[in-house]
Parts: structure tokens; C-alpha cells; sequence
């Protein structure tokens, strides 16, 4: 079980490494934010894995925080970027 | 029966790293911002909420599926939020450039 | 025609056109309350917010020196911030949403996850706008939320009383899909809305 959780994990790390092409390729501040939201998404799926493969009910803490924080960043970078606009 | 639980838990984890993927390759083919964000927001949100049903399965108490719910409550939320307030910038910026998005 | 209007709403603010509206401004409507209600809601997020506290760092007494100060600040957000109107929630109605909202969910993802997959990328993507009879404030917030987790629509952009909604197929029906979205979130919230069909 442990080394297939790894694998599930190493392959959501190749997703966010395949989302950053998208940033790469695509040149509007909009690829970017999905690019924030994906690692979000992603960064808590992979914590909320580590933290059955350790059997260390913390990492579900740091899953609560990056899953608030990852809230908060996105509205900050809409918000920022918006003021740009108009 | 735990040999059960587990295996449908790992059956759950894996459905919801193929959504994961799913949403990867949504991001990198479809034509636009806008199909984009369906991609990111509806997959990976269901991704995420299978994973997170696959860990609660094997949770040891009570406080850790509480945890994982309200997880996923917040990520749901925020996605749904995020891919509007996205959406919205993008459409200004489409505005901005003369295009109109419709 | 949407068109028309979205642009009026953008350009001349004037008297009679539509005034250009935020999404937090149409939904979080500053209406007069009696002079208990923050105090009494001040009470119940006290208590779901010492729940929650409660349950995540599993009742350890140590745990309350940050919790404390933490929870009544929280709760003390309902004096600053701008008051949404009150709403009650019908438990049916919630059990009937949460089990159509998983089927739903599931839906948009697959059903997204086919044309991402495919080959030919069926896509057909379009704007069109839509609008909803749901009250200001929790119900329609919940409505855009949930649009985007339908199977292909999103909700992109609000303008005035107006949803601009992203399609990733133009030919669905969306006056039905969002018509039938509606209804449940009435239900949900135990609210009587007259439902598109007989408007």
C-alpha cells in the first residue's frame, strides 16, 4: 500500500509539473491563477497521501492551512492583477 | 474486511489521481481560459473529493475524517470561487482588448 | 442582446441604466436588522466556531490558549463585517441537494474529463446569460458556486441581475439545467420561488 500511495503521489507531482507547461505557454495572468489553483488543489491531495503513507495525523493540519491559504492567495492574485486591468 | 476497506480506499485514491490527470490534460489542451477553468475546477474538485473519501476510509478517529471533510469543504468552496472571480478577470482583460468573449 | 445591456451596464452609469454591480455588492445587501440579531448571531457562530475548534484539536484543554482569543475574534467579524440576509436551511432540502449535488458533480467531472481525453475534443464553447429569481446573499451565492460544478457550465461573470454562464457545448439547455438548479436551492433553503416554468 505504502509504495502505491507513493506512486499516486509522485503522479500528482507530474500533474502540477504539467500545469507549470501551461503557465509557460500560456501568456495571459489567467493561466497563471489556474496555475496557483491547481497547485492548491493538488498540494492538498498530496498532503492528505503523505499524511496515510507517515501515519502522521499533523500533515492533515498543514493540509487545513494550504487548503485556507491556497483560498486566500488566489482572491489576493485576482484582486491584484484586476487593479492592473482597469 | 479491512482487506476490503483498504482495497476500495486505494480503488478510490487511484480513480481520483485519474481525474487529477484528467484536468492536467484539460489545462494543457483545451482551446481557451474559459474551457480551461471547467477543466481545472469540475476534475480536479472531484479528484481531490475522491482522494480525500479514499484517506477518510482509513482514518483512525473521528477528528481526522473531520479534518479531511472540512478539507474538502474548504478547497470545494474556494474552487467554485476561484474559477468565477478567474473567469471574471478574464472576461475584464477580453474587454480591455477590444474582444468580446461571446 | 445580451450584449447591449451588458454594455450600457458597463459604460453609462447613469440614472435609469443599470448601475454596474459587484458580486459581493449583489449578494451581500445591507438590510436593516432588529437590534438583537448580531448579538444573537454573534452567539451561534460563538458556538459553531468553539465546535469546530473542539473537534480539530480533539478537546485538549492546552489547545485553548490559542483557541480562545481565536474563536472570539471570529466570532466578533459579525460586527464588522457588512450583515447578508438572514437564512434558514430545510434539512430535507439539504439531504436532497448534498445527494444530487455528489451525482452532479461526478457528472460535470466525467463528463469533462471525456472531452479532455478525446481525441476529436468535442467542444463547442460558448457564453449565454441567465436570470435567477433566487434571493440576495447565501442562495445565490450558492447558485453560482454550484453552476461551475454542473457538467459544463461555469459561472463567469455577474452582471447587474444577470449570470454570464461558460459553456462548454452552446446546443445544452441551459434554461433548464439552471432552472432545475434553482429549484433545488430554493428547497434547500425552504424558500418558495416561483420556478421558470410558471413565470
Amino acid at each position: 500500500m505504502t509504495i502505491y500511495l507513493y506512486a499516486i503521489a509522485t503522479l500528482l507531482l507530474l500533474s502540477i509539473l504539467a500545469g507549470l507547461i501551461r503557465v509557460l505557454r500560456g501568456p495571459r495572468p489567467a493561466e497563471r491563477m489556474m496555475a496557483a489553483q491547481l497547485f492548491g488543489t493538488a498540494a492538498v491531495a498530496i498532503l492528505l497521501i503523505l499524511s496515510r503513507i507517515m501515519d502522521s495525523p499533523a500533515l492533515l493540519d498543514v493540509a487545513v492551512v494550504f487548503a485556507l491559504l491556497a483560498a486566500v492567495t488566489l482572491v489576493a492574485f485576482v484582486v491584484l492583477a484586476s487593479r492592473k486591468v482597469s | 474486511m479491512p482487506d476490503l476497506i483498504t482495497f476500495i480506499s486505494a480503488a478510490l485514491i487511484a480513480a481520483g489521481a485519474v481525474f487529477f490527470i484528467a484536468g492536467t490534460v484539460g489545462l494543457l489542451r483545451f482551446p481557451d481560459t474559459y474551457c480551461r477553468l471547467h477543466a481545472l475546477t469540475k476534475a480536479d474538485g472531484l479528484g481531490l473529493a475522491l482522494i480525500a473519501l479514499g484517506i477518510a476510509l482509513t482514518a483512525s478517529s473521528f477528528g481526522e475524517v473531520f479534518r479531511i471533510a472540512l478539507i474538502w469543504f474548504f478547497v470545494a468552496v474556494a474552487s467554485a470561487t476561484g474559477g468565477h472571480l478567474i473567469a471574471t478577470h478574464a472576461r475584464r482583460v477580453d474587454r480591455a482588448e477590444g474582444k468580446e468573449g461571446s | 442582446m445580451r450584449k447591449t445591456a451588458e454594455q450600457t451596464a458597463e459604460q453609462t452609469p447613469g440614472h435609469d441604466a443599470p448601475r454596474p454591480v459587484r458580486a459581493t455588492q449583489m449578494v451581500l445587501r445591507d438590510t436593516p436588522l432588529p437590534p438583537g440579531a448580531r448579538w444573537r448571531r454573534f452567539a451561534v457562530k460563538l458556538v459553531a466556531l468553539a465546535l469546530i475548534w473542539g473537534v480539530l484539536t480533539e478537546f485538549r484543554l492546552d489547545a485553548l490558549y490559542f483557541g480562545v482569543p481565536a474563536i472570539l475574534l471570529g466570532a466578533a467579524l459579525v460586527f464588522v463585517m457588512p450583515v447578508a440576509p438572514g437564512w434558514r436551511i430545510s434539512p430535507a432540502g439539504a439531504v436532497n441537494f448534498a445527494l444530487w449535488f455528489a451525482v452532479q458533480s461526478v457528472r460535470g467531472a466525467v463528463d469533462v474529463a471525456q472531452r479532455a481525453f478525446s481525441p476529436a475534443m468535442p467542444l463547442r464553447p460558448g457564453f449565454r446569460s441567465y436570470a435567477p429569481d433566487l434571493p440576495g446573499g447565501a442562495p445565490r451565492v450558492m447558485f453560482l458556486n454550484t453552476i461551475t460544478l454542473l457538467p459544463g457550465t461555469l459561472s463567469a461573470e455577474v452582471a447587474g441581475d444577470e449570470v454570464i454562464v461558460h459553456m462548454l457545448d452552446t446546443r445544452a439547455d441551459l434554461e433548464a439545467d439552471l432552472g432545475a438548479l434553482e429549484a433545488r436551492i430554493a428547497a434547500l433553503f425552504g424558500l418558495n420561488v416561483k420556478s421558470r416554468g410558471s413565470t
